[in-house]
């Protein structure tokens, strides 16, 4: 028989049946599986906090939602209802009063250009404490501030940046951003513009500029050296969609509708097959009629997929096409 | 050292079958041994201590070996491959859809439907009066006339059960301009069994005269019957007395009195917090208290109560109507692809079934009529 553990050569002096090393390795066998069982259950909890560095503050989002009494009760409260509350802080601007919108209030300022100066002044002046960036949008648009917030955590405040749909004027080459999407300023961008740019009649107009207002604001923001950030995704998706969901994702843009044409022509980045590439984690659109905020607000807050995974790819899901 | 060698005169003793050499002493071979070996103390602590320490490691590792197959409420297990309970589900309930459709609407319409929400039954057909290059067609002879809808509905219903029955145990009914969550729809119909004859909807009162507790289904938001429901229907259409022979009529109040005079059960498809999932509008008609005034038809129609606010649609919606095509992908992105960042998804396990013994109704409720 082949000697199993023979220690003979290993202990000079005895021919120990009960081999010392024998049991000591064994037991060396159940103290590692021991540890395995502790180290196991240990590790669930404190590994993860270990290997990540402290993560970037949360971005705090100010909202400002411009409005006007006539569109109170069919417009500005829906966006009150849905995803205004999911700011950090939002702020109504219009020219009355309401009971829940509770609006700053701005008389007489017939000019979009004059308005946009007096609510961007107003917002520095009162609420620059409460935010880490501004969001200036109208009450006609659906905003995601989750992944609003999401953006932002890439960027500093301090930086001199702003977002949006991004357009470039034919004529000069000027870029700006459409103002029927959102314009997002940084805290220092919204500090420099009110307190360098809206002071200086030769970096910044303080005349009414008419339907010249967004480039007006991209001038001045450009005259400050704030640049003009790239709001699209890793896939160069769009987050800022000019119009209403069901063009961008159910049909197309089309140039004989003025306010499309107008797009087409300016829009910073190229547009293929009359239509924007929509980011998955998109930001702001437009909204044609408000109840459909509502659908949106639903299907994106509360709609769930019973089964689907968590982070789930949808496109790659698998069994849908092997009906046929 | 000691006995562990078999000695000449040992090995002569015992019998005369082959010994290979070096196993122990009287191992292999039967018979009485003599010079039957004890085992050591060293040989019984070995074993103990390998025993106990597989004993540990299968105790500390029991759980992660057995995950692919455990499940605490007895449901059948998981594939040990990562399928999601959403494909669980698409093998256990399958579902047959089929959609009312017209050539006029085959690119406008139907198409889109069979790109968005379509391909998620487990097969889907569209019932209508030509083939399509693009779709998997069933050509009826009814014409697609909105008079003969009942008919069609017959005949289609009528086509299914000779040829597909077998293809699944539930089979919906929808329009060309209905959405349709599926793995909701399955989630839905996972604790009721196929061989029961139940059909579900969105409720309505039963027009015409009638108890107070009948209900049709609307067609519009879509129905769907079990195969039991599906054969009882096949067979029971033809009797004058229970279901209308001319094909006139509207579709779905037809085919609520059929299943009624039939013993088809109209079951609640509302949600356990008595929520809809189907419903015969848009979302926001029922999110947005306002948007109709108390005159407009469905307080009138609907068979449990018609509150609108934020929470009155269930999480889990399985079908809507009026979704007109570009909507149709505004749904499917808004539900499917799109990603709100930090969206919490809820602990999903599958319902309990309830034995048809135990199913409970809920009562007309709406307050309005």
């Amino acid at each position: 028989m082949v000697r199993h553990f023979s220690t003979r050569r290993l202990f000079l002096g005895g021919k120990n049946k009960c081999a010392v090393l024998n049991s000591s390795l064994l037991l060396g066998v159940i103290f590692f599986l021991l540890f395995l069982l502790y180290q196991r259950d240990a590790t669930t909890s404190t590994s993860t906090s270990d290997i990540l560095a402290t993560p970037p503050p949360r971005p705090r989002i100010v909202c400002v939602i411009v409005t006007f009494a006539y569109r109170h009760e069919y417009a500005a409260i829906h966006i009150q209802k849905t995803w205004a509350r999911h700011c950090d802080h939002y702020l109504f601007v219009s020219d009355n009063v309401h009971v829940v919108l509770e609006p700053a209030v701005f008389q007489n300022i017939w000019d979009k250009w004059q308005r946009i100066r007096a609510h961007l002044k107003y917002t520095y002046m009162k609420h620059f404490h409460q935010g880490d960036w501004f969001l200036y949008a109208n009450d006609d648009n659906y905003v995601f501030v989750e992944n609003l917030r999401h953006m932002l955590q890439s960027y500093s405040p301090e930086e001199l940046i702003y977002f949006g749909c991004k357009l470039r004027s034919s004529r000069e080459g000027l870029v700006y951003m459409f103002d029927g999407s959102g314009i997002v300023l940084s805290a220092a961008s919204l500090k420099r513009f009110v307190l360098e740019a809206l002071t200086d009649e030769n970096l910044c107009s303080s005349q009414n500029r008419g339907g010249e207002a967004a480039q007006e604001l991209g001038r001045c923001l450009s005259n400050v050296n704030v640049v003009a950030g790239d709001s699209r995704d890793e896939w160069h998706r769009h987050r800022f969609l000019p119009f209403e969901t069901s063009i961008h994702l159910g049909g197309q843009m089309n140039s004989s509708i003025e306010l499309h044409r107008y797009f087409l022509e300016r829009s910073y980045y190229p547009v293929t097959d009359m239509n924007l590439p929509v980011s998955l984690r998109s930001i702001c659109f437009h909204l044609m009629s408000m109840p459909l905020a509502y659908n949106l607000f639903y299907f994106t807050q509360n709609v769930q997929i019973f089964g689907a995974p968590q982070e789930w790819d949808s496109e790659n899901w698998g069994l849908e096409n092997q009906n046929l | 050292m000691g006995g562990h060698y078999i000695t000449l005169e040992q090995r002569h003793r015992l019998s005369d079958t082959t010994l290979y050499p070096g196993s122990a002493g009287g191992g292999v071979v039967g018979g009485s041994r003599v010079g039957h070996r004890r085992l050591s103390s060293c040989q019984v602590l070995l074993l103990v201590l390998v025993a106990g320490s597989s004993v540990i490691a299968l105790y500390a590792y029991w759980d992660v070996m057995t995950a692919g197959a455990r499940d605490p409420d007895g449901h059948s297990p998981r594939q040990l491959s990562n399928e999601t309970l959403a494909q669980q589900l698409r093998r256990e309930v399958r579902v047959l859809c089929w959609v009312l459709t017209t050539p006029k609407y085959h690119k406008s319409r139907a198409v889109h439907v069979m790109r968005t929400w379509g391909k998620r039954c487990n097969k889907i057909y569209f019932m209508t009066s030509e083939s399509d290059d693009e779709l998997p067609t069933i050509v009826l002879n009814k014409s697609d006339k909105y008079e003969v809808l009942w008919g069609k509905t017959k005949e289609a219903f009528t086509h299914i059960y000779q040829h597909m029955r077998d293809e699944a145990d539930w089979f919906m009914k929808a329009d060309d301009d209905t959405y349709v969550f599926v793995e909701n729809l399955r989630y839905m119909l996972y604790p009721y069994s196929p061989d029961q004859a139940i059909y579900f909807g969105y409720n309505f009162k039963m027009i015409g005269a009638h108890n107070k507790n009948e209900s049709y289904m609307s067609g519009g938001s879509g129905y769907v019957l079990s195969r039991e429901a599906l054969r009882i229907f096949a067979e029971g259409l033809n009797d004058s007395t229970k279901c209308r022979q001319e094909d006139n009529s509207a579709e779905d109040v037809e085919m609520g009195r059929c299943l009624l005079n039939l013993d088809v059960k109209a079951g609640d498809s509302r949600d356990s917090k008595l929520r809809n999932r189907f419903y015969p509008l848009l979302p926001f008609d029922m999110l947005l208290s306002g948007n109709s005034g108390l005159d407009f038809w469905l307080y009138k129609y609907a068979y449990y109560s018609v509150r609108s606010c934020m929470d009155c649609l269930s999480e889990y919606p399985v079908a809507f109507h009026y979704v007109n095509p570009e909507q149709l992908y505004v749904f499917d992105f808004f539900n499917y692809d799109f990603q709100l960042v930090g969206k919490q998804k809820p602990e999903e396990r599958l319902p309990q079934k309830i034995r048809p013994e135990d199913l409970v109704i809920p009562d007309y409720d709406n307050m309005f009529t």
